[in-house]
């Protein structure tokens, strides 16, 4: 893949996979909530190629636009895909042009803030992995961010939509135990989108982790998910083929939002 | 797991320490219905195995097809030990090597040659290359949801491939002749081969036959085109017809592709081809450490010895039928329809309410259970130890865990 397209990858997924998972760590986060009491704020991101998101924090959570948003008091922009992906990831770069709120740029220090946060809880150390009640926000978190990345790619990565028309299509869902509150993709032409909760309708894949411990390394991709089937501790009933395919399909987003773990 | 399968998994979560996945590929739990099926077997007889927990099994998946005429068959036993007593791997091949091609060549129609292997996957891959050295071109075309073997061209995973293993790979759809001429077009003269299976066998789906002219129109247009026709006849070679299942389809391949019902579960597999294709098939290198071992080539020798003698393929559409009818009438009478699909010999039955399989994954452990091996998602095979008397136990054994299910259910 040509630099270029993976930068305009990049940043897609960390507007629309990444950076909305700023809900779940502010949710669970005293921390983070404490520094959005004072000063709730909002921000559209925008770069030349015309990528854009906007989010609206607040001390209750983050809503996330996916797109513009007149309401946002802060509108940066990016001259370039590489430019926002490079920001994000952290590298030294020169910051972007504010189109609006210059006067409020310094909330981006919050924004910084929260980013560092959100780092933290999507790459825990084993100290906090062993946490339950750590696991118990990170796998949503993380399966989630995934869940988003596959509908990005699977729209927008040429050969993600290749093997998203070629595959097994239909409603997945994954949950941590028997009475886990689920998350879910509804996979098929037409209709890419992922959402928390019992779906509406009856899934074609569920896919059943033991318990947040196993949910949490096969979310790292680090545990042999066929040995774990076999085992018992991952269970998927229905139409295997649908898990299967989107496990592959959520593997092919780390190198993406995470290219130093990928590398 | 239930205790059910308390061995099974004790020696599963010793293999796990030792080898990836424990039991990897289609045999694979997670292939079938992990916790709900046994992972390993102890012995086998006639249509019957026993799992490390005790259980015994009517199987009908039969190895997974290589079980043709039973487990454990005296005669093809009898000649694989005589051969045995001779010796199986040498330094050269032996006359049961030129006794088993003369065979393959005999049996099959448009066959003037043959060459053997071990696995289904080392004769389909070999042809797609004999394909490409005849013609000179780098295109193969292939069935969307077909299996053909773990080579990165076709391997159904994901894992270690990179996108230029399939940049000179296309797919289109089971009796879709428009998307095939389409693809024709598209790449006119680039080509080499076309790989289909004489019926379509796909997983966590029924399976289905051509329609409308579909394999004649797919012969014709490979004809004009002048693009090898290869047959990958692993699953129904020799169980549908002992000339090979374009017999039973009417078409004619230029190579055709057997493993499965060919030695009675010894390792051995085959490519038969047409005089046109003699030369190029020379030319594509072809070996393996034990492909010219002796026993299951005599094996090979016995087991197509019974099937013709016996006309084999007959009697396994024969009790394939009475599976068939029984089975679909027990849903009937439930108020289910068991849906079959298939040659009855390689038969799938699922529940045809629903699409996603979860229904049929509880009747086929409940199946298990009471002692038959049902595969929920993938095509079974009948052989010819099975009597009336084993689908009449089959068949009840099928309607109780029906039963048990719908308490279930309703």
């Amino acid at each position: 893949m040509k630099p270029a397209a993976f930068h305009h990858l990049q940043t897609r997924l960390y507007l629309h996979a990444v950076f909305p998972a700023f809900d779940g760590v502010i949710k669970a986060s005293q921390e983070a909530r404490a520094l959005l009491k004072e000063q709730p704020f909002s921000v559209c991101f925008k770069t030349r190629s015309g990528l854009r998101a906007s989010y609206h924090f607040t001390e209750t959570g983050c809503d996330y636009i996916p797109g513009d948003s007149n309401q946002a008091e802060l509108e940066l922009f990016f001259f370039s895909d590489s430019h926002a992906a490079a920001t994000f990831l952290e590298q030294t770069v020169f910051p972007p042009l504010p189109l609006r709120g210059f006067g409020s740029i310094r909330k981006m220090d919050t924004f910084k803030a929260l980013s560092e946060m959100l780092k933290v809880w999507l790459k825990p150390t084993e100290g906090r992995l062993a946490e339950e009640s750590f696991r118990e926000v990170y796998v949503p978190l993380a399966l989630r961010l995934a869940l988003r990345g596959v509908c990005q790619l699977c729209s927008h990565d040429r050969s993600s939509t290749q093997l998203f028309s070629s595959g097994p299509h239909g409603l997945a869902v994954f949950q941590v135990g028997d009475n886990g509150s689920p998350v879910w993709i509804r996979f098929q032409p037409g209709e890419l989108e992922t959402g928390e909760g019992e779906p509406d309708s009856e899934p074609d894949a569920r896919v059943i982790f033991r318990d947040s411990m196993v949910a949490a390394l096969a979310t790292m991709d680090k545990v042999d998910s066929v040995a774990a089937v076999g085992l018992g501790q991952i269970e998927v009933i229905g139409q295997v083929p649908l898990a299967d395919h989107l496990n592959f399909l959520m593997e092919r987003v780390q190198p993406f939002v995470d290219p130093e773990v990928a590398a | 797991m239930s205790e059910h399968f308390g061995q099974s998994l004790s020696l599963f979560e010793r293999a796990a320490k030792v080898a990836p996945g424990g039991i990897y590929g289609h045999m694979s739990p997670a292939a079938c219905l992990p916790g709900a099926s046994p992972y390993y077997a102890v012995r086998a007889e006639g249509c019957r195995y026993w799992d490390v927990d005790g259980h015994e099994y009517i199987d009908y998946m039969c190895g997974y097809g290589p079980i043709i005429l039973g487990y454990q068959n005296a005669e093809v036993e009898e000649a694989a030990t005589k051969q045995r007593e001779l010796g199986n791997c040498f330094n050269h091949p032996t006359e049961r090597f030129i006794e088993l091609v003369e065979r393959l060549v005999s049996l099959v129609d448009f066959a003037e040659w043959g060459v053997l292997a071990k696995n289904g996957g080392d004769v389909t891959t070999w042809a797609i290359q004999v394909a490409r050295e005849h013609t000179k071109r780098k295109k193969i075309i292939r069935l969307k949801g077909s299996y053909h073997g773990v080579d990165p061209w076709c391997t159904p995973g994901h894992g270690g491939l990179i996108e230029e293993d399939r940049e000179h790979i296309h797919q289109f759809g089971w009796n879709d002749l428009l998307a095939l001429q389409g693809l024709v077009e598209r790449y006119k003269g680039q080509i080499a081969g076309l790989i289909i299976t004489p019926y379509h066998h796909p997983v966590f789906a029924d399976q289905a036959f051509a329609e409308g002219g579909f394999l004649e129109g797919v012969q014709s247009i490979c004809k004009a085109e002048g693009i090898v026709l290869i047959m990958d006849d692993i699953r129904g070679g020799f169980r549908l017809n002992i000339g090979g299942s374009h017999r039973a389809f009417g078409f004619t391949p230029d190579i055709a592709c057997f493993c499965k019902a060919m030695a009675n579960g010894y390792p051995i597999s085959a490519a038969v081809g047409c005089e046109e294709l003699r030369i190029a098939a020379s030319k594509v290198f072809l070996t393996g450490s034990y492909w010219n071992s002796a026993v299951p080539m005599a094996a090979a020798l016995k087991t197509l010895e019974i099937l013709e003698r016996d006309d084999v393929p007959q009697k396994l559409e024969t009790v394939g039928r009475r599976l068939s009818e029984g089975l679909e009438a027990i849903g009937k009478k439930h108020g289910h329809k068991i849906q079959p699909s298939g040659p009855p010999a390689i038969p799938f039955y699922r529940l045809a309410e629903e699409t996603n399989f979860v229904r049929q994954q509880q009747w086929c452990a409940e199946v298990m259970k009471r002692g038959a091996f049902f595969h929920p998602h993938h095509n079974w095979f009948v052989c010819a130890s099975h009597t009336e008397a084993d689908i009449d136990a089959t068949l009840q054994i099928a309607e109780d865990a029906l039963i048990a299910c719908k308490e279930r259910w309703d």
